[in-house]
């Protein structure tokens, strides 16, 4: 198996799954949705599911790349390196910043048929 | 103190931290330069840039290896053979002195060993490869620092450590909005910019900064709480580690002299043993006595721990004496672990990258840190300020350090890389002279920032750090033939070196951003400023993003 293919994998994921619950914060929902704005309680609940989801299935493609011990290193690696990416993103160009997330998400749901496939 | 638990914990994080963030900004830069070690190394050796014709085996290098030491160190009581792996093409060996001999003065040999870098394929002495410490000097300046003996300064890099710990956990506690802002950074807004860049780079890389710090504490605990093993084994450290790691006890030379087993079967023999993974070191004692001993070491790469197994042969017969490491007990196998973390060996390129990308976010930490307690402490005398009074002793003192270790620290990076190719290949005592570079630039930008601790320093420091970062490419460019041109252009040559030019002009772009922010920043406040009859001084709370 291509060896960054899980790491890709994992960062995609992570990246929309931090996307996901950085929408469950008013703040960065107002960004999008106008001042004052909030999302409802269903689609909280939604974007939390998806959210935590999309972290779990970054830590299933690290650990099915590499094993548990060096998967969850590079899982905590990949988390910090996704929120950094969306923070700065959020703070400079929140619309794309979940635009993208949308894109990485299907990637990463790509990347992990790939992987469940080739192995 | 009558506060609530919050508030004592924020005075114990902004004092904790502003006491020893100097020290740790250069061990946390030192340590992140660290994770490229070899691939620094690799760069400041241009003359190593040509692949290897022909790629030998382990087993190959070994005894090529083994035979220049016995042609140049026979009378050496010990010999380290490190033979070469995907990032480190050439073969190193090293060899204690025998007592009474002095040093030959090249090769880069330090302390009681000497040491040259062999071709893996011809096991000749690289003899036109430039003299240089490379990364090791980094490696070894984030916790021996330099200038004094290693044992103070790994008390003092320890003691910055242990205060690092608590204000991670101080700042932990204090930090009110940590879910709530945890996505959260709003440029352009002073004060609170700096707080949002300081939480984010703290937040978002929290398990690796507190990974970081506790097991750099572990990495030299038998050093730091040496009781236990002082009362368990009487004060003999030696024999705890020979139990701990398997070492054997220090043989006695016979005197009687006999000819060594040939190596490259036991390197296969070992091969064999780890399932295919290649020996990574070559230990060997009393070569050529009839007590030598030969012991085979695994590469690292295949766990996480640092303890990487080894194999211990009789150095006359080859017989194989005894396994080590294979099945750790639980104690060693968590120090292993915890060791292992720190150093990350076990990282792919990758994964490297992620620990290099949350280092630097650990100095960015370190420097937001240490820039908020200046503008917190500009806001308390904001008035006092404005009505025309001169600023603290304090906070000049601080502004001047923030100075010279924020932008002066890359300074002296990019002044170690220029001085590696300016300077004469055939120099005498090559490599002080570049980490002389090192001090000399960075004593300046300290001593300048000390003088005149103003914006206009932070301007011209950061300009300068950037342009002596970025342009390391084109110097490479201009003094190699393995330039970003051909290197990621044509794809020859290591990768490595284009990843360090790539590197290098990525954080002087960076920097420069930095600078031309806080250029733009301070324009636009002059008219006002100049109402206000304000000092001229230091980094205000204007400057959000900087450095972050």
């Amino acid at each position: 198996m291509n060896a960054s293919l899980g790491f890709f994998t994992a960062l995609a994921l992570t990246y929309s799954g931090f996307t996901a619950l950085s929408q469950t914060l008013d703040r960065h929902y107002a960004d999008r949705h106008g001042r004052g704005s909030s999302p409802c309680a269903s689609e909280r609940l939604r974007l939390h599911g998806l959210g935590w989801a999309a972290l779990a299935l970054a830590l299933a493609a690290c650990v099915r790349h590499e094993g548990w011990p060096m998967g969850t290193v590079s899982w905590l690696g990949t988390l910090t390196l996704g929120a950094l990416l969306l923070v700065l993103l959020l703070s400079y160009a929140p619309a794309i910043a979940v635009r993208a997330a949308l894109w990485t998400g299907a990637l990463g749901g790509c990347g992990l048929l790939v992987m469940s496939v080739a192995a | 103190m009558k506060a609530g638990l919050r508030q004592s914990m924020a005075w114990l994080h902004s004092w904790s931290g502003l006491l020893v963030c100097w020290v740790l900004l250069l061990v946390f830069c030192a340590g992140t330069a660290s994770y490229f070690k070899d691939e620094i190394t690799l760069w400041m050796q241009p003359e190593l840039h040509r692949p290897a014709a022909t790629p030998v085996s382990s087993a190959e290098a070994a005894s090529r290896a083994v035979a220049f030491l016995q042609h140049n160190a026979a009378d050496s009581p010990r010999w380290l053979i490190d033979l070469p792996d995907e990032r480190n093409p050439a073969v190193q060996v090293r060899w204690m002195r025998p007592p009474g001999a002095a040093a030959s003065g090249i090769g880069g040999g330090r302390g009681r060993f000497e040491s040259r870098t062999l071709d893996p394929a011809t096991g000749a002495f690289l003899q036109q490869v430039r003299d240089t410490r490379g990364g090791e000097f980094l490696y070894r300046l984030h916790f021996d620092l330099y200038f004094m003996q290693a044992i103070w300064a790994r008390w003092i890099v320890g003691f910055c450590a242990m205060f690092m710990l608590v204000a991670i956990l101080s700042g932990v506690i204090t930090h009110r909005r940590i879910f709530q802002d945890f996505f959260t950074f709003r440029p352009r807004k002073g004060q609170r910019s700096w707080l949002d860049a300081h939480n984010a780079t703290a937040v978002l890389a929290l398990p690796f900064h507190l990974m970081i710090t506790y097991t750099g504490l572990v990495t030299l605990m038998f050093m730091y709480m040496p009781w236990g093993i002082q009362t368990a084994y009487k004060g003999s450290q030696q024999a705890f580690f020979n139990d701990a790691f398997g070492r054997a006890p220090q043989a006695k030379p016979s005197g009687q002299a006999a000819p060594l087993a040939p190596v490259a079967p036991l390197v296969e023999q070992a091969a064999r043993h780890w399932d295919g993974a290649q020996p990574g070191r070559i230990d060997i004692t009393l070569p050529g006595d009839t007590n030598a001993t030969i012991r085979v070491s695994r590469g690292a790469g295949k766990s996480l721990s640092s303890d990487e197994p080894s194999m211990r042969f009789d150095g006359v017969t080859g017989a194989l004496v005894a396994t080590v490491g294979d099945t750790p007990t639980a104690a060693s196998q968590t120090r292993g672990v915890m060791v292992g973390l720190h150093e990350a060996h076990f990282a792919g390129p990758l994964l490297r990258a992620l620990f290099f990308l949350s280092g630097l976010a650990g100095c960015a930490m370190v420097a937001t840190g240490a820039l908020l307690w200046g503008v917190k402490t500009r806001q308390g005398q904001a008035r006092a300020l404005a009505a025309g009074a001169r600023q603290s002793f304090g906070l000049r003192l601080v502004d001047a350090l923030n100075i010279g270790a924020i932008a002066g620290l890359p300074i002296a990076f990019a002044a170690y890389f220029w001085a590696n190719r300016l300077l004469p290949v055939s120099m005498a005592q090559r490599p002080d002279a570049e980490i002389h570079a090192f001090f000399i630039a960075w004593a300046t930008a300290a001593v300048l920032a000390q003088l005149r601790p103003t914006r206009g320093m932070w301007r011209a420091q950061l300009w300068g750090g950037a342009l002596m970062l970025a342009a390391i490419p084109v110097l490479n460019a201009a003094t190699t033939d393995t330039h970003l041109g051909v290197t990621l252009l044509q794809g020859q040559g290591p990768a490595a070196v284009a990843g360090f030019d790539l590197t290098v002009l990525a954080l002087g772009i960076a920097l420069g951003a930095a600078a031309y922010i806080l250029g733009r920043r301070s324009k636009a406040r002059t008219p006002a400023r100049r109402a206000a009859r304000a000092d001229d001084s230091g980094l205000q709370d204007g400057d959000a993003k900087g450095v972050a």
